[in-house]
């Protein structure tokens, strides 16, 4: 049997970046087999202590989640606006970005402003027939 | 990566600091987590630097302190035994002793010779020696 895979090589095997040389000598070998078997239940136990959740929840954890949640937004936001001025290097420094898009019109309006249309080509036929 | 802490500092509340400010690093480094080749090489990267960080600054602080303070002996000398290694010989270290690697798998990643890594060893077991001879351990 080939040398055992290092302590790194059988973390790396467990957290999925295998290799087909170690996969081969995991499959075969009963103490490699034990090793993994006992690293993947520390892991476990270590999940069980405290859950994903409440360790992000953790005040410092949290805070710099927060922190890289806000500079995300300011970055998305300084890259649209660099976009923006390249696009367009007429305008402003500081041009707000606009919803280049409307909101789907609905039928009713439509039907209002039909409505509203008529209304103005009649009273202009009324004008025009008085004057 | 809090085994890894633990296995470094050989103090769970050490290894604790450690781990959070590694998983502070993964948050900070974002997006580009993903282009990263070997995740898990990257984030015990984290681990051996902030691990080491923590030992460092456990012993600054127990340098500084008053005696009347309650330090832990052990972990000034796991701290004292890292601090006083170069950073080629702690790397050498975490390789050897951490990750399980060979010498000559420490050597191909170090870009150093065999021999090189043979002498660092013998600087390492030297080093510990002399540590566990000042503490009385033996």
């Amino acid at each position: 049997m080939s040398e055992h895979p290092s302590a790194f090589e059988l973390e790396s095997w467990l957290v999925d970046e295998r290799t087909e040389e170690v996969s081969a000598h995991i499959e075969n070998c009963k103490v490699c087999r034990n090793a993994v078997d006992r690293l993947e239940l520390s892991r476990q136990e270590f999940l069980d202590e405290e859950d994903v959740e409440t360790f992000l929840n953790r005040p410092s954890v949290s805070k710099v989640i927060e922190k890289q949640i806000s500079t995300n937004k300011q970055k998305r936001k300084e890259e649209a606006h660099k976009e923006l001025s390249e696009a367009l290097p007429f305008l402003p420094e500081h041009t707000e970005i606009k919803r280049t898009y409307s909101d789907p019109v609905e039928e009713t309006s439509w039907n209002y402003g039909l409505i509203l249309t008529c209304l103005i080509i009649l009273v202009g036929i009324i004008v025009f027939m008085f004057a | 990566m809090f085994r890894r802490c633990r296995l470094i500092t050989r103090d769970f509340e050490l290894a604790e600091i450690a781990f959070e400010t590694s998983f502070i690093k993964v948050i900070e480094f974002g997006s580009n987590f993903r282009r990263v080749q070997s995740k898990l090489r990257w984030l015990y990267d984290q681990c051996d630097k902030e691990s080491i960080r923590a030992l460092a600054k456990y012993l600054e602080l127990s340098s500084e302190a008053s005696e009347h303070n309650n330090w832990d002996e052990n972990t000034v000398t796991v701290a004292s035994f890292w601090s006083e290694l170069s950073s080629g010989d702690q790397l050498i270290a975490i390789r050897k002793y951490v990750d399980g690697f060979s010498s000559e798998k420490i050597s191909k990643l170090a870009g150093l010779s065999v021999r090189s890594v043979g002498y660092a060893e013998r600087r390492l077991r030297d080093k510990t020696d002399a540590i566990l001879e000042a503490t009385d351990y033996e």
